[in-house]
C-alpha cells in the first residue's frame, strides 16, 4: 500500500509539473516561422498512407520539391521531412523517426552545403533549427538522443524545456496576450497556415511539407549578404560527414534505396562560395564509396532545367511554386533514370558549366573583412565615391567637405560566371532620405530600391568598366547600386542590374 | 562541474542510481571513484595534489597510530616522534595550500619590501591556478590528523574509505568542512535505499538552487555592477549593494550548503548544517556562531582553543580571537581586504565583549523607562531585539565590503562613496538601473521576504523541510512543483546567463 501511494504521488507529480509546462509554453512560445515544425509534424502523424519516398534536408527542399507533383509521377506517397537548416545529424534521426512509423521505400537526402559546412558555424548555431522538429516529435529514445545530440549542455533545459526560451518575455503581457489571442484563432487550432504579402504574392502550407509560395525574388534583390563562406579544400566538417556516413550506412542496412542530390539556388549563392567544386567532389567522392548517386542540379544544363530567372526563385536559395513547378519534373526524370542517363543532363563540374555558358552577371556578394583586407584598393575607391558624394552635399549645402576620418565601407563582389572575360561598371546613387530608407525593408541591402522611399542624389561612378570585379560601398549608407557589364574589348553594355544597398 | 549545470543534474542522479543499485561493500568505491571524476572535471591533473594531501594525511595517521599503540605514549620519545610526525604532515599539507594559494600574494609583498629596500626584486614567469576546494580538503584532512594525535578517534586503515572521507563529491569543493567523526563513520554503515531520505535530499536541493540561481546569482548582477566601477555610484545605491551583497554570498554559499546536504542525504549520508539563520544574530559572536559553523567549528578547535581560547585572561582572549579572524580572513584569500574583513569581524567581537558591561546598563535603563508592565517590557524586548539584528547586520555589512571589494583600496573608496548619501535615489529607480528590471527586482526582494522567512522560522528551532514534509500530499506537491517552477522560470541559468560559479569555490 506504501508503494502505491509513492506510486500515485510521483504519477501526480509529473502529472502537475507537465501540466505546468503545457500551460506556460501555450502562453510564451512563439513559434515562428509560420508555425512550420508544428504543422509539419501534426501532417506527418496524420499520414494514412505509409510513407514510400521520404525527402530531408533543409528548407530548399520544402520549397522546391512540390511531393503532389511526384505522387502523381511515381505513385508513391511522397514526403517531405525537412526543415529550415536542417543538419545532417538531425536528417539521420528523423531518417531513424521516419522508418520506425514507415516502411520506407527510398530516401532522397538533400546535401545543401550551408548546413554541411563551416559556413557561420553553423554546427554551433543551428539548435533553434532542430527545436522546429524536436518540440513536436512524439516521445522516444531517438528523439531524446537527437535533442541531446544537437544541444550543447547548456542549452539542454531550453531544448527540453521550450518556455525557458523565452524567459525574456516573462513579463511581458502584451506578447502574452497576443500569443493567446493567436492561438485561439481557427487557423492555428486548424493548421493552416496562409500568409499574404502586400504585394500580393502569399505562401501557403499544402501538407506533405511543401511550402508552397508566389513570392518572387527580385532583381533590386540580387545581394547575398550572407556569403561570408569560401568553400574550402575537404569543405564538410567531420560532424556533417560522420552523420553522412551514418544515414548511409543505416538506409544500406535497413536495405533502404537512398540517393543524394543538391537544389538548385540562384547562381549568386553558388558563384559566392568561389569553389564549389570542391564540395562537389568530396560528397560524389563519399556517395561512390557507398555505391550510391548524387545529383546536383546546381550543374544541371540550362537546356535541361532552365531555371536561373529571379521569377523562379522566392529568395537567392529558394524557388518559388513556379520554380518548383519546372523543377520537380525534371528532379524525378533525373532520380527515375539511371546514371548513365544522366550524365546527359549534367555537367561534369562547376566549373564546366561557368566555362560554356555565355558571359553574365547575378548579382553582387558580400565579402568579409578579413578578405577585404585583400581588396583595398576597392576600399579606397569607396572612399573617394564617398568623398565625391559629400562633395556633392557640400555644393548643394553650399558649404564646405569635411573629412571623415571614421570612413568605413563595406566590400563586395560581382558574381559572374566568367569574370576573366567582363568589364563592370558600378554606380552608386545615394537615397538622400535615409531615415525612410531605413525604416522600410526597402533600406536594406537586398530589399526593394531605396528611390520609393525618398528623393535620390546624384550618382557616383566607382568603376568604369574595369575588370577589377570588387567594390566597396560606405557604411550605413542606401541606395541603388548600378551594375553594367560588357565583355572585354567591345563597347555595348552585355546587362545591368539595379541593386539596393 | 557545477552543482547548477546540466552536467550535474545527469551526473548525481546516474551516481546515485548506481550506488543503489551496487552491492554495499562496493558502494563507497563507486562513491570515491565518482567523486574523483567529479574533481578532475575541472582541471585533471589537479588530482594529485588532493591525492598528495590524501595519502600523506593518511600515512602519518597510521604512523601516529601504530606509535601509539607499540608503547608507552607517555614517553618523551614517543611524544617527539609523533609531534615530528604531526609536524611534517601539516607541513607538507598546508605547504601545497601556502604554495598554489599565497606564493603569488608573498611574492607580491616580498617584492614591495624589497623595492622599499631598494634590492632586486625577485622575478616569477608562471601563473598559478589555485585548485578548486584545496582550502576545504586540506582543513579536513588536518582536521582529522589532529584528531587521531590527540587520540579522540583511531586512524582510518582502509585508504579508500579515508580516500571518499576527503573527495566526497558533495562537500568536496566548498564543503562544509567535516569531522572524521561525523563523515568517516557514516562511510562504514550500509545504506539501504530509504524513501525519506530521497524525499528530503530532494527537498534540500530543491531549496539550495532556488536559493543560488533565483537569489544569489540574480542579486549578483545588482552588485556586480556597482562594485566593478568603485566611486561610480554612490551612498544609497553602494549601500544597497552591499546589502545585496551580504544576500548574495549568504544564499551563494548556503545553496552549495544545502545542495550538498541534499545530494548527501540522497545517498543516505547526513553533512553538517553550514548555516543556522545567520542574518538573525543578535551579535556578532552570535553570527559566527550561525555562519559557516563547520569552519568557524574548525578554527575554534584547531587553532583559538589551542591558542588558549579564553582561558587565559581578557587580553590574550582578544588576542586570540584577533589573531583567528585574521587567519580565517586569510584562508579567505591572499589578499590585505580579506585579512581587513577577517580583523574587522575579530574587533566587532572584541569591542561587544568590551561594551558588554555598557549594554547591561543600558538595558536596565530602557527596562526601566518601559515600566513594568507585561506588554511594555515585551515591546522593549522586541525593540532591543530589532536594533541588535539592525546593528549586527550593519557591522557584517560594513566588513562585507572589504570581502567584495577585493582590493583594500577599492573598499575604502567604496565606504567614502557610501557617506555621499543621496536620498533621491531611493525614490527616483536608480536601483533598477542597476542589471535588474523592476520586475525581477520584485521577483528578487519577494524571494529574499521568503527567505527570511524561512530562516526566522529556523531561528526559532523549527525545521522547514520537517514541516513540509509533515504537510498533506496536495500542499508537498504544490510546494515542490511550484518550487521547481519558480526556479525555471526566475533563475538566472543557460545560454543567456554565465553560468556563475559559487563564491566559495575560488577559497
Amino acid at each position: 500500500m506504501r508503494y502505491l501511494r509513492r506510486g500515485v504521488f510521483l504519477l501526480l507529480w509529473a502529472a502537475a509539473f507537465l501540466t505546468g509546462v503545457h500551460g506556460l509554453d501555450y502562453l510564451y512560445v512563439e513559434r515562428g516561422d509560420s508555425d512550420w515544425g508544428r504543422i509539419l509534424w501534426h501532417n506527418y502523424y496524420a499520414q494514412e498512407r505509409n510513407i514510400d519516398c521520404l525527402y530531408l534536408g533543409s528548407s530548399h527542399v520544402h520549397c522546391d520539391i512540390n511531393p503532389f507533383m511526384l505522387d502523381a509521377r511515381n505513385g508513391k506517397n511522397n514526403f517531405n521531412l525537412t526543415s529550415a537548416g536542417q543538419l545532417l545529424n538531425g536528417s539521420y534521426y528523423l531518417l531513424r523517426e521516419a522508418d520506425r512509423r514507415h516502411d520506407l521505400e527510398h530516401v532522397y537526402l538533400e546535401m545543401y552545403y550551408v548546413e554541411s559546412t563551416g559556413w557561420k558555424g553553423i554546427y554551433d548555431e543551428n539548435v533553434v533549427n532542430n527545436w522546429y522538429n524536436t518540440d513536436y516529435m512524439r516521445p522516444s529514445f531517438n528523439k531524446l538522443q537527437y535533442m541531446l545530440t544537437m544541444s550543447s549542455p547548456e542549452q539542454y533545459a531550453e531544448t527540453l524545456l521550450p518556455f525557458l526560451r523565452f524567459r525574456s518575455k516573462l513579463f511581458d503581457y502584451e506578447y502574452v496576450g497576443d500569443m493567446i489571442r493567436h492561438k485561439g484563432t481557427e487557423d492555428y487550432r486548424d493548421f493552416v497556415v496562409n500568409t499574404l504579402y502586400e504585394d500580393g504574392s502569399a505562401t501557403h502550407y499544402a501538407d506533405k511539407g511543401y511550402y508552397e509560395t508566389s513570392r518572387q525574388l527580385a532583381e533590386s534583390g540580387l545581394c547575398w549578404t550572407d556569403a561570408d563562406y569560401r568553400m574550402e579544400e575537404e569543405p564538410l566538417t567531420e560532424d556533417a560527414e560522420r552523420y553522412l556516413r551514418k544515414i548511409l550506412e543505416y538506409c544500406q542496412a535497413k536495405r533502404i534505396g537512398i540517393t543524394l542530390f543538391s537544389s538548385p539556388m540562384y547562381e549568386l549563392q553558388v558563384l559566392s562560395t568561389e569553389h564549389y567544386d570542391r564540395y562537389v567532389e568530396q560528397v560524389e567522392r563519399i556517395a561512390a564509396e557507398y555505391g550510391i548517386a548524387y545529383y546536383d542540379f546546381n550543374l544541371c544544363r540550362e537546356e535541361v532545367l532552365p531555371i536561373q530567372k529571379t521569377e523562379n526563385f522566392m529568395d537567392i536559395g529558394h524557388l518559388n511554386s513556379t520554380g518548383a513547378a519546372l523543377y520537380t519534373p525534371v528532379f524525378w526524370q533525373v532520380m527515375s533514370g539511371t546514371a548513365e542517363e544522366n550524365k546527359a543532363y549534367f555537367y561534369s563540374s562547376y566549373a564546366e558549366k561557368l566555362r560554356e555558358t555565355p558571359p553574365r552577371i547575378y548579382g553582387i556578394y558580400y565579402i568579409a573583412a578579413e578578405e577585404a583586407d585583400a581588396c583595398i584598393d576597392a576600399v579606397a575607391a569607396a572612399a573617394e565615391c564617398e568623398a565625391a558624394v559629400m562633395n556633392v552635399d557640400a555644393a548643394a549645402d553650399g558649404g564646405d567637405m569635411e573629412e571623415d576620418s571614421d570612413f568605413r565601407a563595406t566590400v563586395y563582389r560581382v558574381a559572374a560566371n566568367r569574370p576573366q572575360d567582363l568589364e563592370y561598371r558600378i554606380t552608386l546613387t545615394p537615397s538622400a532620405d535615409e531615415e525612410t530608407a531605413e525604416t522600410e525593408d526597402a533600406g536594406k541591402v537586398g530589399g526593394e530600391p531605396a528611390d520609393e522611399g525618398g528623393r535620390e542624389q546624384a550618382a557616383v561612378e566607382c568603376l568604369d568598366f574595369s575588370a577589377n570585379p570588387y567594390f566597396a560601398i560606405p557604411e550605413n549608407t542606401h541606395g541603388t547600386c548600378t551594375v553594367a557589364a560588357r565583355v572585354r574589348g567591345q563597347e555595348s553594355v552585355l546587362q545591368t542590374l539595379e541593386i539596393a544597398y | 562541474m557545477l552543482f547548477n549545470s546540466m552536467g550535474f543534474l545527469i551526473f548525481f542522479p546516474t551516481v546515485a542510481l548506481i550506488y543503489y543499485l551496487l552491492p554495499h561493500k562496493a558502494r563507497y568505491l563507486w562513491l570515491l571513484a565518482a567523486s574523483w571524476y567529479f574533481y578532475m572535471q575541472w582541471n585533471a591533473v589537479y588530482i594529485l595534489l588532493l591525492l598528495s594531501c590524501t595519502v600523506v594525511t593518511y600515512v602519518a595517521g597510521l604512523l601516529l597510530e601504530k606509535i601509539k599503540s607499540a608503547g608507552d605514549d607517555g614517553t618523551a620519545r614517543h611524544r617527539r616522534q609523533r609531534v615530528l610526525i604531526l609536524s611534517a604532515a601539516l607541513a607538507v599539507s598546508l605547504g601545497l595550500l601556502g604554495f598554489f594559494k599565497y606564493a603569488d600574494f608573498a611574492l607580491l609583498n616580498l617584492n614591495r619590501l624589497l623595492s622599499v629596500l631598494r634590492l632586486p626584486r625577485f622575478t616569477w614567469e608562471y601563473s598559478i591556478v589555485l585548485p578548486v576546494g584545496i582550502s576545504f580538503y586540506t582543513l579536513q584532512a588536518l582536521g582529522y590528523l589532529i584528531d587521531v594525535y590527540r587520540g579522540d578517534i583511531y586512524a582510518e586503515r582502509n585508504f579508500f574509505r579515508y580516500a571518499l572521507f576527503l573527495a566526497f563529491f558533495p562537500q568536496l569543493v566548498a564543503g562544509p568542512v567535516e569531522r572524521s567523526r561525523n563523515l568517516l563513520v557514516q562511510l562504514y554503515a550500509p545504506k539501504r535505499f530509504d524513501w525519506e531520505n530521497l524525499r528530503r535530499g530532494f527537498l534540500l536541493m530543491l531549496w539550495g538552487y532556488f536559493l543560488k540561481v533565483v537569489i544569489a546569482d540574480r542579486a549578483a548582477v545588482i552588485v556586480n555592477t556597482v562594485y566593478e566601477e568603485p566611486g561610480e555610484y554612490a551612498g544609497f545605491l553602494v549601500a544597497a549593494a552591499t546589502v545585496f551583497f551580504a544576500v548574495q554570498i549568504y544564499c551563494d554559499f548556503y545553496g552549495y550548503s544545502v545542495i550538498a546536504r541534499g545530494a548527501a542525504r540522497v545517498l543516505g549520508i547526513e553533512l553538517m548544517d553550514n548555516f543556522n539563520a545567520p542574518y538573525f544574530s543578535q551579535s556578532v559572536k552570535e553570527f559566527w556562531r550561525r555562519w559557516h559553523i563547520s569552519l568557524s567549528g574548525w578554527f575554534r578547535d584547531y587553532l583559538y582553543i589551542p591558542l588558549g581560547g579564553n582561558r587565559k585572561g581578557s587580553f590574550r582572549r582578544q588576542v586570540n580571537l584577533l589573531t583567528v579572524f585574521a587567519v580565517s580572513g586569510l584562508w579567505h584569500g591572499a589578499s590585505v581586504s580579506y585579512i581587513a574583513w577577517g580583523l574587522l569581524n575579530g574587533i566587532w567581537q572584541a569591542a561587544e565583549d568590551l561594551l558588554s558591561y555598557v549594554k547591561g546598563a543600558l538595558r536596565g535603563a530602557l527596562r526601566r523607562l518601559g515600566g513594568a508592565g507585561e506588554a511594555g517590557r515585551e515591546n522593549l524586548l522586541f525593540c532591543e531585539r530589532l536594533f541588535k539584528r539592525v546593528l549586527t547586520f550593519g557591522l557584517i555589512c560594513l566588513a562585507w565590503v572589504f570581502f567584495r571589494a577585493g582590493d583594500f583600496s577599492n573598499a575604502l573608496e567604496m565606504l567614502r562613496c557610501m557617506l555621499r548619501f543621496d536620498w533621491i535615489a531611493i525614490v527616483d529607480g536608480s536601483v533598477y538601473e542597476l542589471g535588474v528590471n523592476r520586475e525581477y527586482f520584485r521577483v528578487l526582494c519577494a524571494s529574499i521576504l521568503l527567505l527570511g522567512c524561512v530562516d526566522y522560522r529556523k531561528y526559532r528551532g523549527a525545521d522547514m523541510a520537517s514541516a513540509l514534509l509533515r504537510q498533506r500530499w496536495w500542499f508537498r506537491l504544490a510546494a515542490e512543483v511550484g518550487l521547481v517552477f519558480v526556479i525555471l522560470l526566475f533563475g538566472c541559468y543557460g545560454v543567456e546567463y554565465d553560468t556563475s560559479e559559487f563564491i566559495y569555490f575560488q577559497f
